[in-house]
């Protein structure tokens, strides 16, 4: 048959390569192409409303001056440390945690003498948020209203509502919550927290009489604070070497700050207006200025304040408060908002652009740079000390150093001191050692 | 291992238990206990409800029983190996 007419002639059979679609994957393609081409309109209408804010670097952070084996060397005397141990009287330790029992006992008894808040269990947190919603009682901020989320504000009040344990507990004490059963259960809270810890080295107290752990070479963290209540069952003679406030030292040399380290009794008088600044009004201003120095503003600062002091200070005393170190100390402010600037990102939503801070990758960055940071200061000192007074370094924290003198005098004041400018190029820091 | 408290105000050999204080263990024979419980003097509680703080700190207690403390608490509070 001739070419031309074979094409007028209709097959019942489909020519060859040709594929079934049925209905059912039709759909989908369908669904698919649909999907692809809002897709593609989304992206266009956004890059045409790309905001016109550009993200910033990161400005530089100086780095301290160390030498290049130093991490070696911190790591082997941490290690010395560990195998030398701690030297516990373990006899003075039974009194003293028997004598801590018997107040924790009195604790119990007082916390639940007041009934205003009923209690099963008073050292389990599920139980004792429990005891304190049944009775009603409330964390004194509003909650995010449906407006303020559809808009994003509101954000970081909302967080600072949770209750992630004791340590939160102080939300309650305002004058609508129950202050003094959370003062009561704070301080059962304390004599439990430091019996645990007690007990702990009790059970780990080697036959020589030492107590070996990895705890006394390093940072520490929130439990320094109960080894502190167990320094009078460590044998003597026993040293210390301590340095004030090594946050704001820290960070001064970050931000080169020239104004002087503030006294914080001075602080004091200036936040509270008045002429003889009680201890907690103290420890409120050192909470304040650490906050500050830190970078946190806002409720993040005030729940910060509250975790450090356990009041629920007025979050807007506490923003002017904060005004105040903002103006006493520009350099630092203007350290943190540097480097806040460079946790900006673009966000585009159904077309409509906008800038939003990444508040949680920056306060990792800071906390993350801060303990470095920190660190590097309790290395340099504890090579300092090792360097004087060779295998007699017994603990070594973040802002306190332990030394067995065995009678020998410390003349290593100015020597630390000269370390540590050594390193951190040119900085003050101020060293104790008391004997 | 159940956690004893007193209800009401209890003298129990020669010392005084205010209302919601836990009872030493070992203080009261199980015949006494069986007695108070029925007479309402004294609660009984699972340690899932209320943990002894005796047996928690037996080395300071004096207990001879032993409870031991969450993973949680030792993490937070303890001394770790």
């Amino acid at each position: 048959m001739p070419d031309e007419h074979r094409k007028f002639y209709s097959s019942p059979f489909p020519p060859l390569g040709f594929e079934f679609v049925s209905p059912a994957h039709e759909k989908v393609a369908m669904q698919t192409a649909s999907r692809e081409v809002s897709e593609r309109e989304a992206a266009y209408i956004a890059a045409l409303n790309r905001p016109s804010v550009p993200t910033l670097e990161m400005p530089p952070i100086k780095e301290p001056t160390l030498p290049e084996n130093f991490q070696q060397r911190v790591n082997e005397l941490d290690q010395r440390i560990f195998e030398r141990g701690l030297a516990v009287d373990r006899d003075k330790l039974l009194a003293l945690g028997k004598e801590r029992f018997a107040k924790l006992i009195e604790a119990d008894r007082e916390t639940r003498s007041l009934q205003r808040v009923l209690f099963n269990d008073l050292s389990s947190w599920p139980h004792v948020l429990g005891a304190f919603q049944f009775a009603s009682v409330r964390v004194p901020m509003p909650a995010q209203t449906i407006s303020e989320q559809a808009s994003g504000a509101g954000a970081d009040r909302e967080a600072v509502r949770r209750l992630a344990g004791f340590v939160d507990l102080w939300k309650f004490d305002h004058p609508q919550g129950e202050p003094v059963t959370v003062r009561n259960v704070y301080a059962f809270h304390d004599l439990f927290s430091s019996l645990v810890f007690g007990q702990s080295m009790l059970e780990q107290i080697g036959t020589d009489g030492r107590l070996r752990n990895h705890f006394f070479c390093g940072d520490g963290g929130a439990k320094v604070a109960l080894f502190d209540g167990w320094l009078s069952v460590l044998q003597q003679p026993l040293a210390s070497v301590t340095i004030s406030h090594p946050v704001w030292h820290v960070v001064a040399w970050l931000a080169d700050e020239t104004q002087p380290q503030p006294s914080l009794l001075e602080l004091a008088r200036d936040f509270f207006g008045v002429r003889s600044a009680s201890r907690s009004q103290i420890i409120f201003a050192a909470a304040v200025i650490d906050g500050f120095l830190l970078g946190l503003e806002g409720w993040l600062l005030w729940e910060y304040v509250g975790r450090r002091t356990r009041i629920a200070a007025d979050e807007k005393s506490l923003a002017t408060q904060r005004g105040q170190l903002v103006k006493r100390y520009p350099r630092i402010a203007n350290f943190h908002r540097q480097i806040a600037a460079a946790f900006f990102s673009s966000r585009a939503i159904h077309g409509d652009a906008h800038v939003q801070f990444e508040s949680d990758r920056y306060r990792t960055f800071i906390d993350r740079c801060m303990a470095k940071l920190l660190q590097t200061v309790s290395g340099v000192i504890a090579l300092a000390i090792d360097e004087q007074l060779p295998n007699t370094l017994v603990v070594r924290h973040r802002d306190r150093w332990l030394i067995e003198t065995q009678g020998k005098r410390l003349f290593m004041q100015s020597l630390i001191e000269s370390k540590l400018g050594e390193a951190f190029g040119g900085a003050t820091f101020y060293v104790e050692v008391s004997e | 291992m159940r956690t004893l408290v007193a209800r009401g105000d209890r003298t129990i050999s020669g010392q005084l238990f205010r209302h919601g204080t836990e009872i030493p263990p070992g203080l009261l024979l199980q015949g006494e206990i069986d007695l108070g419980v029925d007479h309402r003097w004294l609660l009984e509680y699972e340690p899932s409800e209320r943990r002894s703080l005796y047996r928690i700190f037996a080395p300071f207690s004096g207990c001879g029983e032993k409870q031991p403390l969450t993973n949680d608490e030792l993490t937070m509070f303890a001394l770790r190996p």
